[in-house]
């Protein structure tokens, strides 16, 4: 038997509107998942955010009028006060660098002395922070420094009080901090009491870290504190990134769960200096290495042909 | 005689309403979480009081801005403003004549839905945890348009009311 198929039924209005309806919601998903899996829609994002731009200038006019207005309120008495503190710091920190300075200078001759490789100084920017995104699924911060400036990815951010975050994803003149607490930032740390090495990683939605990875027989205790160990070239070694706040130890777990607290308050965060990554340098020295080496193997190949001449 | 569903925006008027919503939300805030979203709620308003206007494009214009100023993934703001047009769509009618709490109570439904459906598939897709707090910001875009509409709400109900009456009392004279 034949059957007799109405084509048009697929083209009712009703049907029409249905997939009217559904076909932004598919595309939606299609676009995030092209942008999850794809690197291309990157430079889309940088097009479209530089296009922007001055939107996004011109939509914070009422914010940075206010945030105007509220330092113009400020007394005089207050900001004579706060420029007086500055300057005692300001003090404070150059004998501490003077000192610093010193013993960086001792620490390499040493190390020279031991064939050692030497610490390379650190060299750091000053940013601003200029938008925070730490919503439920984000933890990151904007900076005001981008490509124009020389920043690259993978650097270290860090505040006064220790590690901040890494730069993740740069624009012309802004980039985006993923910070210590995103569920995908891990950092190799090094307890300062006991000298453990181990890695931290974030743990958002929620405001602390994790210690992956530990043994029931780790000696961790609370109260630790954690310092980056500097092993895997991006983060230079000494700073501190997190406090040891909860530790359970159960034996029928091989794993002990270990919490720690970042140093830094993420959520005040105004200021902060992006710290060149050492690997970068480091390559880049090998290279200037390799070449002085291969100079001088190309002359001693040269004067052997002479004498063998 | 003009009631408080025909809502009706010109075109500079709802420029400017568009305008002063995104200025709200592109204010950096440490409290994002428990700060409404605007857009969201204007959205919403727009696909409850004016079901007839196809709004898809400016959605997708908003949520693309969005999404580029957040550094989210594309899409994840269109997703969640596309989310709710259907839901408010469909419940239009029975949330004009409802009464205020059951009004609110599926207004928060629709939102945290909404809310949620965009976490479950950030994910799926990137593997980000989902955070507990998520329906917080659905209750306070609740709390705001409680403020905004229930008064609205309350006079549609009213005159509802009152031509309930005058039905019963002219069959009853009949």
């Amino acid at each position: 038997m034949e059957k007799n198929y109405d084509l048009t039924a697929v083209f009712k209005p009703r049907y029409i509107t249905f997939f009217k309806k559904i076909i932004p919601i598919f595309l939606t998903l299609i676009l995030m998942l092209a942008d999850h899996h794809s690197k291309q829609l990157n430079s889309v994002r940088l097009i479209l955010g530089t296009a922007t731009k001055p939107l996004y200038h011109f939509f914070l006019i009422p914010r940075n009028t206010l945030s105007l207005m509220n330092n113009h309120s400020r007394s005089k008495a207050s900001l004579k006060k706060y420029v007086q503190d500055l300057k005692i710091k300001n003090l404070e920190l150059n004998a501490l660098a003077i000192r610093e300075k010193y013993l960086f200078k001792e620490t390499n001759q040493l190390r020279k002395l031991l064939k050692l490789r030497q610490h390379l100084p650190i060299l750091t920017t000053s940013v601003t922070v200029i938008s925070d995104f730490q919503s439920e699924h984000l933890r990151k911060i904007m900076i005001d420094h981008g490509r124009q400036h020389g920043m690259i990815i993978g650097a270290p951010v860090i505040t006064k009080n220790g590690l901040l975050g890494q730069i993740t994803n740069i624009h012309a003149s802004k980039s985006e901090v993923t910070l210590i607490t995103h569920n995908a930032a891990t950092i190799p740390i090094e307890n300062l009491r006991t000298g453990t090495r181990a890695i931290l990683k974030g743990r958002a939605p929620f405001s602390d870290t994790e210690i992956l990875y530990q043994p029931v027989s780790s000696k961790m205790e609370v109260g630790d504190k954690l310092v980056t160990s500097g092993l895997d070239q991006y983060y230079p070694a000494g700073l501190p990134v997190a406090e040891i706040t909860y530790v359970e130890k159960n034996s029928r777990n091989a794993i002990t769960k270990i919490l720690a607290k970042p140093t830094v308050p993420i959520n005040k965060v105004d200021f902060a200096l992006v710290i060149q990554p050492i690997t970068p340098r480091l390559t880049k020295i090998s290279k200037k290495q390799i070449k002085n080496k291969h100079n001088a193997y190309t002359r001693k190949a040269t004067d052997y042909s002479n004498i063998a001449k | 005689m003009k009631t408080s569903i025909d809502y009706k925006f010109k075109k500079p008027l709802l420029f400017i309403i568009i305008f002063v919503v995104i200025i709200y939300n592109f204010l950096p805030s440490q409290l994002s979480l428990i700060i409404p979203d605007s857009i969201f709620l204007f959205l919403l308003f727009r696909s409850m009081y004016q079901p007839d206007k196809n709004y898809t494009i400016y959605t997708i214009i908003i949520g693309l801005l969005m999404d580029t100023y957040h550094h989210t993934l594309f899409g994840t703001h269109i997703l969640k403003y596309l989310m709710i047009k259907q839901p408010a769509y469909y419940t239009q009618k029975y949330l004009k004549q409802c009464s205020v709490l059951i009004h609110i109570i599926i207004m928060f439904l629709i939102l945290s839905g909404s809310s949620l459906i965009t976490h479950s598939l950030i994910y799926i897709i990137q593997g980000n945890k989902i955070c507990p707090n998520i329906f917080l910001s659905p209750l306070f875009n609740t709390l705001i348009w409680f403020f905004l509409v229930t008064k609205n709400n309350n006079i549609s109900l009213k005159r509802k009311n009152v031509n309930h009456i005058k039905n019963i009392q002219d069959t009853n004279r009949q």
